[in-house]
């Protein structure tokens, strides 16, 4: 009967708020990628914001937001790309899968997990994009394209990674799903206490 | 369903959902989606791009400062100095005149009619160089058309869609131009070919052709491609090897397009050009 007294969770709420807060990071964080780091390239290398916030995301939390923000950061990507819809869509979300189930193994997130993360994301990303659009049409040099932008595309997306590891944090708390348990239990303690 | 099997499942419907818009993309289905969504950040794009342009101009000027003080003191020098001699400025004129005649090209570009864009965006994938420009299908502008930087070729349109464009630049890897290099000796055919590190190099250069350092390197015209005598750029170094029957000579573009902010696209020639 206690139960009955206690008010249901706004789970559903959260969860929309958390899925529009998700989706303006992704956008901002596209938009800046295309728009303002072009200009501010180091060694020729903007970083990838967008798979950086995927990947940072999976590391942090177990659930499948990540992949979700994968797929809607390679979405975007492909939209404000000449590269045929789909490369993107399809690689985030592996990359995420792959990444972000190495990371199941470990307990707790830290900001260099993060990084190690990124840094792998970028290393499959890069081979994995130029074969992608290989073989839907484009003539591009593995050489130029890929063993010469990698190392510095690593240390680029490392940064980019620290510096949105808090920021990705801070949302990922704020958007994350509350289970009812959790929910229930804190209600009791906040009744009863 | 365990969360690693729920992860698995929600990745297959992720793929297939990826590969449906694939597909639609490829059938034109999503272009009206596309465009629209396109259309509703490119402001916010346009907006970005061009205070990030403005700033990176301004953090390059004050990291150059005590260049272009220097710069600014030789620059005075020499104005006085031909403020002081006429014959000087006749003689610039003339020389002004006789490289605008070997180019055909007309400074206020009567010859063509030009479409003023701006540029939105760079491609979203570091591998494709490209640029988004603010114009498309709607204000005319069709795949393979010139795109100009202060009057010179910047690149060429590779893609359309309602509202934008992209238009890879001639420093691309990809990009492939027909070009007279024109001295005073003759004129020499060639390649135009980007690099990754964005450099022009003129290729498939004949052995005996009257090529040398100075050499203005123009649009050809053959091909179809582009429109005869735009401006590419000045060769710089011409190489022989003697495992290579042609010859190649590295230029030096006349437009930088990490910096371009506003070009031109050429939709068409003026009525009233030859």
């Amino acid at each position: 009967m206690i139960a009955a007294r206690i008010p249901q969770p706004r789970r559903g709420w959260r969860i929309r708020a958390g899925a529009v807060a998700a989706t303006l990071l992704i956008l901002s964080l596209g938009l800046l990628q295309t728009s303002v780091f072009p200009y501010f390239a180091i060694a020729g290398i903007r970083p990838s914001l967008v798979l950086m916030a995927a990947i940072t995301l999976a590391t942090v939390s177990n659930d499948s937001r990540a992949l979700y923000w994968g797929f809607l950061g390679g979405l975007l990507i492909d939209l404000l790309s000449a590269a045929p819809v789909g490369a993107n869509t399809l690689l985030f979300p592996l990359l995420v899968y792959i990444i972000g189930g190495q990371g199941r193994r470990f307990d707790r997130a830290n900001v260099l997990f993060s990084v190690v993360a990124g840094v792998a994301a970028t290393v499959l990303y890069y081979p994995a994009v130029v074969l992608t659009l290989q073989m839907l049409g484009f003539e591009l040099d593995w050489g130029k394209q890929v063993w010469e932008r990698l190392p510095p595309a690593v240390a680029v997306n490392a940064g980019a990674t620290t510096l949105l590891y808090p920021a990705v944090r801070v949302v990922d708390r704020w958007t994350r799903p509350q289970s009812t348990a959790r929910y229930l239990g804190r209600a009791r303690n906040d009744r009863f206490s | 369903m365990r969360g690693g099997q729920r992860s698995v499942f929600l990745l297959l419907v992720l793929i297939v959902a990826a590969i449906v818009l694939a597909i639609l993309r490829n059938t034109g289905a999503g272009s009206a989606v596309e465009a629209t969504a396109l259309a509703a950040i490119a402001p916010v794009r346009a907006a970005l791009s061009s205070a990030s342009s403005g700033a990176a101009a301004a953090i390059a000027d004050a990291q150059r400062f005590d260049e272009i003080r220097n710069e600014n003191e030789a620059l005075r020098a020499e104005v006085a100095q031909l403020r002081s001699s006429a014959a000087n400025v006749q003689a610039t004129r003339r020389e002004n005149e006789a490289l605008r005649a070997a180019l055909d090209y007309q400074g206020e570009n009567t010859e063509f009619t030009l479409l003023t864009a701006q540029v939105a965006g760079r491609d979203s994938i570091d591998t494709l160089d490209t640029l988004i420009i603010d114009r498309g299908a709607s204000d005319g502008v069709q795949v393979g058309m010139a795109v100009l930087a202060g009057g010179s070729l910047a690149g060429r349109v590779r893609s359309v869609t309602t509202t934008s464009a992209n238009v890879v630049p001639i420093q691309s890897g990809s990009s492939v131009v027909n070009a007279v290099a024109e001295g005073n000796d003759g004129q020499t055919d060639g390649i135009v070919e980007g690099d990754a590190n964005g450099a022009l190099r003129l290729t498939r250069i004949e052995p005996d052709a009257p090529l040398t350092i100075g050499n203005l390197v123009v649009t050809s015209g053959l091909g179809g491609g582009f429109p005869r005598g735009l401006p590419i750029g000045r060769v710089i170094a011409v190489f022989t090897s003697p495992e290579n029957v042609f010859r190649e000579a590295a230029v030096e573009p006349f437009v930088r397009v990490e910096r371009v902010a506003i070009v031109q696209i050429v939709v068409g020639r003026s009525p009233s050009s030859p």
